[in-house]
């Protein structure tokens, strides 16, 4: 989110976007799932529907609270809105260890991402996620996908939205990671701004 | 890519333009099967907005005058007898006359020439000594990310170091362009890592060059449409009705200016403005505070107008106890309609609608998405893919298919020699082919986009989003609109503002803009220039460009239009985006009487469901258990407040406060 011009009050909580991106069918929508509500769906097969999930969480006393928004299904055919990307603090990419496609890809996602942010001094808080695991028939192998991990100096973790193992951790450090880029850019001269609700009272014109 | 697009949908939607991308939305919200597309690999047609070597790639590719060839004719086989084609349009044609200059000083000019090397930047050497730790890395990113734009900017250079010189984007000579590495797809060849240069909070007026905008082009976002979004409008209440809000963010625009004498100056419009203004005396406070708030409900006082029912507005200002600075406030700034063409009906309703937004989000009636207006359309699609909108950019459209009989059109085929069936059909008016426009008459909209260094009002605070009208030196012609835009709005970089003009079309952009630049402006970025103009915000690069207005076409106009085949407009040029809000209602109607347009979704967020299931029987998601697998479901009712269940809430509401807290009004 852009930021806001105020002394990093405790009682306030800080708002971060994540974001998350990938191929079609490798679990973006289950992990969100998972994370937020602790529920994960066998049946449903798409990624359709989803569109922003929140997420309140504490991360070194902090309050912190994820807006996490689902892709939409517009990557599908390559065509999400730049609205997606823009005021993004962190970035999950996610492949299925049982698709070497969906892995294959990650650098084309990537550099979509990189291409469509603003950039920054540091580099951009960013975690890899192999989801799966809990299948058999695994088609990139663990040591594969760390060394491209470790070759762009970016966070792995082998998860499974299914049986939750590792969600948690993956979100709770691209959270750290975004918190921490978020105390170090702090661009005091950007004031706030307004998001509109539908609760939203108007005042009385002022004449 | 397009071998696993689906063959049958219920409406398809060519173009991403506001207008359709709310149809879009629309539609799939009571769920019927969209497909959405565009030719372009950019989201929002003439709606969209750009990096700035996303713009300067637009300029581009608007200058150059090369038709799209394709001989291919194997789709034919795709037509049946009884079946007719319409072709359509494979080029844009709604821009013309773009004209480019940069103004950047000799400095810039050097780096620009200096072949793979980092462009030297002496701004940031200047400023080095307030401790800038990070240039040093800086200067060792590798320049291929900015080469690219940078030595396609060459040819221009050379010249613009002339800063008055008139160097013509489309000038035949500046081929180098061409073969640069540039890709012809819009948006950055290369990204651009950490090389965001830190700038510290200036102690002076900072020289920013023209190699630092290149750098920074990704900070920008510039509009091919300016406008500003009403707080009591038809699009701030969709978006809120809808829920499409939650896509976006705003910022209040803070200064109503007006330009009179020569001069910049701060209109005061609220109750608190004119109490603290300082421009103002005593009488005029008064008498402006008397007159507004008449205004603001006129109609229970006709006695006091109905005598000038047949004259203009401007007239009826001079009648009313009003110093002629204050009619020039009210008649231009606050009510900004024509000093000619404009009754005094008129004038006063557009007066009260000023005043009826004042107060609900700040101090002037507008909002400003942050990003840019490009963000709105896209936030539409958005909603539109949450249920179920499939989206294909890059995706041209050869044809429609339409059934000699009935007259109807059944079916698209598109580039990809694809033939895909529907039941109605958005088009844009851009992709209409000549044949079906002959007989549409388009009026034009003039527009200029301007870098500058410093706002055209300069107060103490930086941080200004500002609107000026700037009334016609002859008085028959258009006003001409200026909105000024700071970086706090997320689309320019730091030290930098961003200025758009428009005004509907008499000439080319830049004869009809141009003289508003030079009053407001310098232009002169290096000579020995008066003290006056020294006082002037500085160009540092501009564009001009005339934009079709087919707003307002009737839809008899366009020639042979199958009954289900509806078109949308581009943009129009008011200030508001009323226009592409009722276009979309209107259209949605017709094609879908009976249902509700743009209703809150029951539940905002996590609505799962099965590919099978895309086109629910009933509109939209019913609280159904197979669409609906958990258990914790929120109602939220239109229009009603956000807050249900506790715990859930303070978890699913993703905008829960203004940021920028709002008095209540009890």
């Amino acid at each position: 989110m852009p930021r806001q011009g105020l002394s990093m009050d405790a009682s306030k909580k800080v708002d971060l976007k994540i974001i998350i991106i990938g191929a079609l069918g490798v679990g973006k929508t289950s992990l969100l799932h998972q994370y937020v509500h602790k529920m994960f769906y066998e049946d449903y097969r798409t990624t359709l529907g989803a569109s922003i999930l929140t997420k309140v969480l504490e991360v070194d006393n902090t309050s912190l609270k994820l807006q996490i928004w689902d892709t939409g299904g517009q990557e599908r055919f390559r065509s999400m809105v730049s609205t997606f990307y823009k005021g993004s603090d962190g970035c999950m990419l996610a492949f299925d260890v049982t698709d070497r496609e969906s892995f294959e890809s990650l650098d084309n996602w990537r550099d979509d991402f990189l291409e469509k942010v603003i950039p920054r001094e540091q580099d951009f808080p960013m975690v890899v996620l192999g989801n799966k695991i809990d299948l058999c028939d695994r088609q990139v192998p663990k040591e594969m996908a760390s060394a491209w991990c470790k070759e762009k100096d970016i966070p792995y973790f082998e998860v499974s939205a299914k049986n939750n193992i590792n969600v948690a951790e993956a979100f709770e450090t691209l959270a750290k990671q975004a918190l921490a880029t978020y105390k170090g850019i702090f661009e005091s001269y950007l004031t706030d701004s307004i998001k509109l609700t539908p609760s939203d009272k108007p005042k009385k014109s002022c004449c | 890519m397009a071998d696993n697009l689906p063959s049958e949908f219920d409406v398809v939607v060519i173009g991403t333009g506001l207008p359709e991308s709310i149809i879009a939305a629309a539609c799939a919200r009571s769920g019927q099967r969209v497909l959405h597309v565009d030719a372009r690999n950019y989201y929002g047609g003439n709606w969209a907005s750009f990096s700035f070597s996303g713009l300067l790639s637009w300029i581009k590719e608007n200058q150059q005058k090369t038709d799209i060839d394709d001989e291919c004719e194997d789709w034919r086989k795709l037509i049946l007898e009884n079946e007719e084609v319409i072709s359509l349009s494979k080029k844009d044609k709604t821009i013309q006359h773009v004209e480019d200059f940069c103004f950047g000083d000799q400095d810039s000019a050097e780096n620009v020439e200096e072949a793979g090397a980092l462009p030297k930047l002496p701004a940031f050497g200047a400023s080095d000594a307030d401790g800038v730790a990070q240039e040093p890395e800086k200067e060792c990113t590798p320049v291929e990310s900015t080469l690219p734009e940078v030595e396609s900017q060459e040819p221009e250079k050379a010249a613009g170091t002339e800063p008055t010189s008139t160097v013509e984007g489309n000038d035949p000579e500046t081929t180098p362009e061409n073969e640069s590495s540039h890709s012809t797809a819009l948006g950055e060849p290369t990204p651009e890592t950490g090389s965001a240069p830190s700038e510290s909070s200036a102690q002076g007026p900072k020289k920013i060059t023209y190699a630092q905008i290149v750098r920074e082009g990704r900070r920008f976002n510039i509009d091919l449409v300016s406008k500003l979004l009403y707080s009591r409008g038809l699009l701030i209440d969709l978006l809120i009705k809808s829920n499409v809000s939650r896509y976006a963010e705003f910022k209040n625009a803070t200064r109503i200016l007006a330009f009179r004498e020569g001069k910049v100056e701060q209109v005061p419009c609220s109750r608190a403005d004119v109490f603290n203004s300082r421009q103002l005396t005593m009488v005029e406070k008064r008498m402006l505070m008397k007159f507004l708030t008449f205004c603001l409900d006129y109609e229970q006082h006709p006695e006091e107008y109905q005598d000038y029912e047949n004259s203009t507005f401007a007239q009826f200002l001079r009648t009313q106890k009003l110093t002629p600075s204050l009619q020039h406030f009210i008649l231009h700034s606050i009510a900004m309609v024509s000093e000619t063409d404009c009754s005094t009906l008129e004038g006063l309703q557009a007066t009260k609608k000023f005043l009826q937004c004042l107060g609900r989000y700040g101090n002037t009636p507008f909002l400003f998405p942050l990003y840019g207006q490009g963000e709105i359309p896209q936030c539409f699609c958005r909603l539109c893919a949450v249920f179920g909108g499939i989206y294909c950019l890059r995706h041209s459209v050869r044809c429609l298919v339409v059934d000699k009989e009935s007259g109807r059109c059944k079916a698209i085929v598109d580039h990809f020699g694809q033939r895909i069936s529907a039941n109605y059909f958005i088009v844009e008016d851009s992709y209409l082919s000549e044949n079906i426009c002959t007989n549409v008459c388009y009026r034009q909209i003039s527009r200029a986009v301007l870098i500058t260094d410093q706002s055209v009002l300069n107060t103490d605070a930086e941080q200004h989003v500002s609107i000026l009208a700037v009334p016609p030196v002859d008085v028959g012609k258009p006003a001409v609109c200026v909105i000024e835009l700071c970086s706090s709005t997320m689309t320019c970089m730091k030290e930098t503002y961003l200025v758009h003009l428009t005004c509907p079309s008499t000439k080319t952009a830049r004869e009809d803009l141009e003289p508003v630049v030079q009053k407001l402006f310098n232009l002169n970025a290096e000579k020995e220039t008066e003290n006056e103009e020294l006082e002037k915000p500085k160009v540092l690069w501009a564009v001009y460009f005339n934009m079709r207005d087919s707003s307002g076409v009737e839809r008899k106009s366009y020639d042979g239009l199958p009954s289900n085949v509806y078109v949308c407009s581009g943009p129009d040029p008011a200030l508001g985006n009323d226009c592409a809000v009722k276009q979309a209602e209107t259209i949605f109607h017709e094609m879908f009487p009976t249902e509700e347009f743009c209703p809150p979704p029951p539940n905002p967020e996590d609505i799962i469901y099965d590919e099978d299931e895309i086109a629910p029987e009933e509109s939209g998601f019913s609280n159904s258990p197979e669409t609906k697998p958990e258990s914790s479901t929120e109602e939220s009712s239109s229009g009603g407040s956000t807050a249900v269940k506790k715990e859930d809430n303070e978890e699913r509401i993703s905008t829960v406060l203004l940021v920028e807290e709002e008095v209540d009004p009890n």
